[in-house]
């Protein structure tokens, strides 16, 4: 009778050794490779949260802007596990994984052991990023384009492209001597990941197309090429700054803030909230709407605000997949997306971008209305060249050295010619 | 003296003191830019008086751990100098003195030196990979050697080739083994030449980017020059922290030359007067 008890006594207290081994070992400590700056500062507020609620370490590797996308994509090629998840762009999705340099995350998503889809809520998410069938990214942050403005100067902002032109010439020094800006208008126009997308959000709107579902291209169509042509035409009037081709974000940021520039776009959401913290004397005449668009014949305006979200990826040298994904999955749940919200980042979610508890509602508010209609750029392999193809026509329509329909003829044949190697 | 003389004279220093003002604008731009106030940094017009902050350096100092960068950056870079010198060193001695590898050698020394950094990161990473030193210092201090080596050996061959073969042998009559007679007799003529090419080695080891950002990004061994980069974020520059990490990245190799510049100016006119 003792021995029994004993035995059945010392089973109980293994099993539970087990239990509370397996329960109180925490799991491996995940690296998440991000961007300085907001992405860093959000992801790390989720990363403590996570840490506390859990107790599984997550480190965050920083790096500044300069060279950040060369180094992961240097890194991941070269087949590191100095990380384990690492910030990309969306675009970059199908480069990788046809390079196998990055691990699926369907497999953990779709699996009940991993992922409770119910609570998830994948229906939550404005896009999710797959290639050849798999999926191997959510969205943490977004970003779509706006049209910045100074209320004080434009009382109703421009909804059409022409009205845009209109108005950027009124608040040009040159064209009104009285104007209190020097120039009209400024947007990102610094050949690189954002001198296309800038281009796109004209150019959609016009008709114009980058690629159909068959791989036919459309970057040089009527409309893409009358897109060329206006892109042309704000710098030939002098309604952006003669070294516009060397402004990026920051640049554009400061002119707005300083009164250079009247309207600012399409240009970035991540900007307003810049605005609103930083000292601008202009901050509370700043306003913010729907980029404009191009009159349909039943009246309506047909805009094409661009989007893209910002993803971690999931290396395929991971020593701590699961782990990762458990960080991944908290970062992207709602209750991780609020707290990166506060962080200062741009929830992914809808159901949090339409949470009137949401500061400021007017930030939030289009942003929902902006990603209800935006369109994002394909990602196929060939995404890099096909990007610097446009990067090349672009520089040269804004300079002058190339007409619109012969700089956006080549990029065409280019990118025709990269989709059929492909 | 002579009018042309003293019209000689002024013209000369008017001249030098362009090129230091040309030389020294964008350092004392950085410097006083890192005490200036953030929105002082953004204004458009240019503001010569201003009231100094030290905000900037308390940021860097306190919100990072700059201390530990610049530790890492001091251990890299004097590791990697001393590595190379002495490898640097030895090899342009036989070099010199023994003709070691005849011109193909020298040439292909020479060769090394113009491949640009971007070429060689991707095999150096995956041999550092397969090494398992991907974020550790060592990978660093061998990378930043095996690049600034044929630097050291091209430089101090033609230091070594200025020292008489003679002074030697007769070192070497006397007694002396080959060894003794480099460190005792060769070395101490070459001193300025070491000296100059240390500081230039230093430089290079201390502002090196490219393979710290790709070869060790992580926070425990990253370097003031990646550090520095950090302050460039997604959406906005930080100018002070940048202004004020840049000085202080600066600073050192200022130092550095100041107490050694009668040595750089020695190194670089060794050989100059026969």
């Amino acid at each position: 009778m003792k021995r029994q008890l004993f035995v059945v006594l010392t089973i109980v207290l293994l099993v539970l050794a087990s239990a509370w081994a397996a329960a109180a070992e925490p799991l491996d400590k995940v690296v998440v490779f991000v961007r300085t700056g907001v992405e860093a500062d959000s992801i790390r507020a989720v990363a403590e949260a996570y840490t506390e609620k859990t107790g599984n370490p997550v480190e965050i590797m920083e790096a500044g802007r300069s060279g950040f996308y060369a180094a992961v994509h240097t890194q991941l090629l070269g087949g590191t596990d100095a990380f384990d998840l690492a910030q990309a762009n969306d675009v970059d999705v199908g480069a990788l994984a046809e390079a196998g340099v990055i691990a699926p995350i369907d497999t953990y998503l779709y699996d009940a052991k991993y992922t409770d889809l119910a609570e998830y809520d994948l229906e939550d998410f404005p896009f999710l990023y797959s290639y050849k069938g798999r999926v191997y990214a959510l969205p943490f942050d977004v970003s779509t384009h706006f049209l910045y403005y100074r209320e004080d100067l434009i009382p109703e902002p421009p909804q059409t492209w022409d009205e845009y032109f209109e108005m950027a010439k009124k608040w040009t020094r040159c064209h009104n001597p009285d104007s209190p800006t020097l120039f009209g208008t400024g947007f990102t126009a610094l050949a690189g990941s954002e001198q296309p997308k800038v281009f796109y959000t004209i150019m959609w709107s016009m008709g114009g197309s980058i690629l159909d579902d068959d791989n036919r291209v459309g970057v040089a169509t009527e409309g893409a090429v009358q897109a060329g042509e206006f892109y042309r035409a704000l710098a030939a009037e002098n309604l952006v700054a003669p070294d516009i081709y060397s402004w990026e974000f920051s640049n554009v940021l400061d002119a707005l803030s300083t009164g250079v520039i009247a309207m600012a776009g399409p240009y970035w959401n991540a900007a307003y909230p810049q605005i609103q913290m930083g000292n601008s004397p202009y901050k509370d005449k700043i306003r913010i709407t729907m980029v404009p668009g191009v009159r349909q014949e039943d009246g309506t305006i047909y805009r094409t605000p661009f989007q893209q979200g910002k993803i971690l990826l999931l290396n395929a040298n991971s020593k701590h997949k699961e782990a990762a994904w458990e960080f991944y999955k908290y970062l992207t749940s709602k209750e991780g997306t609020r707290i990166m919200a506060q962080a200062g980042g741009t929830p992914a979610r809808l159901s949090v971008l339409a949470d009137p508890a949401m500061e400021p509602q007017e930030y939030y508010a289009l942003m929902r209305d902006s990603l209800a209609i935006a369109k994002g750029q394909p990602g196929p392999p060939f995404y890099p060249e096909m990007h610097e193809a446009m990067n090349q026509a672009l520089s040269s329509i804004l300079l002058g050295s190339s007409s619109a329909k012969d700089a956006l003829g080549l990029a065409a044949r280019t990118i025709e010619q990269l989709a059929e190697e492909y | 003296m002579t009018v042309k003389r003293l019209a000689g004279k002024l013209l000369l220093t008017a001249a030098i003191l362009l090129v230091v003002l040309l030389w020294s604008v964008p350092f004392l731009w950085m410097f006083l830019g890192s005490l200036k106030e953030a929105d002082v940094i953004a204004a458009t017009d240019l503001v010569w008086v201003f009231k100094p902050t030290l905000e900037h350096y308390r940021t860097i100092f306190q919100k990072y751990p700059f201390f530990h960068y610049l530790r890492n950056s001091v251990v890299v870079a004097v590791a990697a100098c001393f590595l190379t010198m002495v490898a640097g060193g030895l090899t342009a001695y036989s070099m010199s003195r023994f003709r070691f590898g005849g011109a193909p050698f020298s040439y292909w020394v020479l060769f090394t030196r113009m491949l640009p950094p971007p070429v060689l990161i991707v095999p150096l990473f995956i041999l550092f990979r397969t090494a398992g030193l991907i974020n550790t210092l060592t990978s660093l201090v061998l990378a930043n050697s095996s690049f600034l080596l044929s630097f050291v050996i091209w430089v101090m061959k033609s230091f070594f080739d200025e020292v008489p073969y003679a002074l030697e042998e007769s070192a070497m009559m006397d007694g002396a083994s080959r060894f003794q007679a480099l460190v005792y007799v060769v070395l101490p003529l070459v001193t300025p030449g070491m000296i100059t090419t240390f500081i230039l080695t230093f430089i290079n080891a201390w502002n090196e980017y490219l393979f710290a950002m790709v070869l060790a990004p992580a926070t425990a061994v990253k370097t003031l020059p990646v550090a520095a980069g950090d302050f460039i974020t997604g959406y906005a520059i930080n100018w002070g922290p940048v202004f004020a990490s840049g000085s202080v990245i600066v600073l050192p190799v200022f130092v550095l030359s100041v107490f050694l510049q009668k040595y750089i100016v020695k190194g670089l006119t060794l050989g100059a007067i026969k």
